[in-house]
């Protein structure tokens, strides 16, 4: 579990980016971070990697707190960037040299996801595309078997089959113990996939609620006009898609980007409805 | 104790080090020692002169300071790249271990590597200036234990300096250390000069010159030059001897540890 806790966080005096930020992601989820450019996405994943300090509060897996950067809190998780540069050796080495920090790592695991990915062993990994290297560092962070896998726009680089491929991993590797954090603006690629929905806007997290929760408070549709009870309509080709309140226990498929400029639009109306 | 220091992992951590430092390293000794090479074989071929080479111990220490800079200087590459840097602080191993494996790359792992191939170009130096003077004698390697150490103490100030610097300076940090190096030893010249204006202004009189600071005797009845050579002076260089010996490397290594603790990216 990830705690953080009255977090404060600024790059330049007197504008906070995190004020007093609470949040807690449960194992067992793959929580989906979503916001704007500019938002603080990255720099709440640097936080909780222990790459930037908080000047207040504490930021913590399963009670460790992430400010000593000891080892242990290190390799209780693995952070797949966004942006990265592998070093000039063999994929072989790499593992060879990097492996033995993670005790869980798995090597066959790993060969097996190369394998699913396409991704021949010995290649050199700055010759390698970024979709391959980014290929390459998911699966070694899955691999490592660490508690807290985190991802900066995972998706980003990945061809179609890839992307599905990856889904599949995901949705495999997540288990009662671990926790995936996953950020990123192609809300598209992981729709299907994340259990938790989280906004964050303006360094304030907007909306924090499980799917779960989600399908039963909100009801998401089509339609050529817009009712009176919506909470949020946009327009679509050929009429409008709804969010409603879900007073009827309707299904509906959750609608995710659209749940998302709702939530960034009218943040109100929407979390309202789950305050109830 | 095992978040500050495991074996297992530390072994880990310098295999990774050597490996990822290795191409560098090693590039930068075969340069120099290539320079070194060419220069000594220039002079033996262009004017038959064999002076060069019949001092290898000398140029073994002058050498080494040089290629000791460099190799500190560069430690700690991930630092120059921002990408490099965030996997390196996530690495998982303490900072206090991070710092260990780079200090004995650049003290110990330096001088093994550096001595066996000084060695080995000596002798392809010996072969080669034999080869084109004929049977000329010249030493092969070789200089008293004593020296060495002596020259190691000093290299390490060095290295702490450049270390320190390497984890200061993100970008080129043998030039802004050596930079910083320059400015920090006119300020320490200037305070000394103060200091000494200060401390006996009754008796002499420091004056400026264009070579530099000088102290002259004010008075006639004191020599400022027995002080110097007295106890005074004798005292001053023991103090300075252990600060520059012990202190300040210490200090460096301890601020490089913190530097690896407190980096943020």
């Amino acid at each position: 579990m990830i705690q953080i806790n009255q977090m404060q966080f600024s790059y330049k005096k007197n504008a906070p980016l995190f004020e007093n930020l609470d949040v807690t992601m449960q194992a067992g989820k793959i929580h989906g971070l979503l916001g704007k450019n500019g938002a603080g996405k990255t720099t709440l994943l640097k936080l909780i990697a222990g790459l930037q300090y908080p000047e207040l509060g504490t930021i913590a897996i399963d009670g460790e707190d992430a400010k000593g950067r000891s080892p242990h809190y290190l390799s209780k998780y693995f952070f797949v960037a966004e942006e990265f540069e592998m070093p000039n050796i063999l994929l072989n080495t790499y593992v060879n040299l990097y492996a033995p920090f993670y005790k869980d790592f798995d090597k066959e695991q790993l060969d097996s996801y190369l394998e699913d990915f396409d991704i021949p062993k010995e290649n050199r990994l700055s010759k390698m595309s970024y979709g391959q290297k980014k290929k390459f560092l998911i699966s070694f962070g899955l691999a490592t078997n660490s508690k807290v896998l985190i991802m900066d726009e995972p998706t980003n680089g990945l061809d179609i089959p890839s992307k599905s491929i990856f889904r599949k991993m995901i949705a495999q590797q997540i288990t009662d113990e671990r926790l995936f954090i996953i950020s990123t603006h192609q809300i598209k690629d992981i729709e299907g996939m994340i259990d938790t929905v989280i906004v964050l806007e303006d360094g304030k997290i907007l909306f924090n609620e499980e799917m779960n929760t989600i399908s039963n408070k909100l009801l998401f549709k089509d339609a050529v006009d817009s009712p009176e009870n919506v909470l949020f309509s946009q327009d679509v080709l050929g009429g409008k898609r709804l969010i409603c309140e879900n007073t009827d226990e309707e299904d509906s498929r959750i609608d995710v980007e659209l749940l998302f400029n709702a939530v960034v639009s009218d943040n109100q109306m929407i979390t309202d409805v789950f305050k109830k | 104790m095992e978040n500050y220091f495991n074996i297992t992992r530390f072994i880990a951590l310098l295999k990774r080090d050597v490996f990822e430092n290795a191409r560098s390293v090693l590039l930068a000794l075969f340069t120099i020692l290539g320079i070194y090479t060419v220069i000594l074989v220039l002079s033996a071929i262009v004017f038959n002169n064999t002076t060069l080479a019949m001092f290898p111990d000398k140029a073994y220490y002058i050498l080494f300071f040089i290629a000791g800079i460099f190799i500190s200087g560069m430690a700690f590459s991930d630092f120059r790249n921002k990408e490099k840097t965030m996997y390196y602080l996530m690495l998982p191993a303490s900072s206090l271990e991070k710092f260990l494996s780079m200090f004995l790359l650049t003290t110990v792992g330096f001088v093994i590597i550096y001595t066996t191939l000084f060695a080995g170009f000596n002798l392809l130096n010996i072969l080669a200036i034999k080869s084109i003077l004929g049977d000329v004698s010249i030493p092969f390697l070789g200089f008293a234990f004593a020296d060495f150490i002596d020259m190691f103490l000093v290299y390490l100030s060095v290295q702490s300096l450049f270390l320190f610097g390497a984890t200061m300076f993100k970008k080129s940090p043998l030039f802004y250390t050596f930079l910083f190096s320059f400015v920090a030893a006119i300020l320490y010249s200037f305070i000394q000069v103060m200091m000494a204006k200060y401390l006996f202004s009754d008796l002499v009189d420091v004056v400026s010159s264009s070579s530099g600071a000088r102290i002259v005797s004010t008075s006639s009845d004191f020599s400022f030059g027995q002080m110097y050579n007295g106890d005074t002076s004798a005292i001053s260089l023991q103090v300075s001897h252990i600060f520059f010996s012990y202190i300040f490397p210490l200090a460096l290594w301890v601020a490089v540890w913190f530097k690896i603790k407190e980096k943020e990216v």
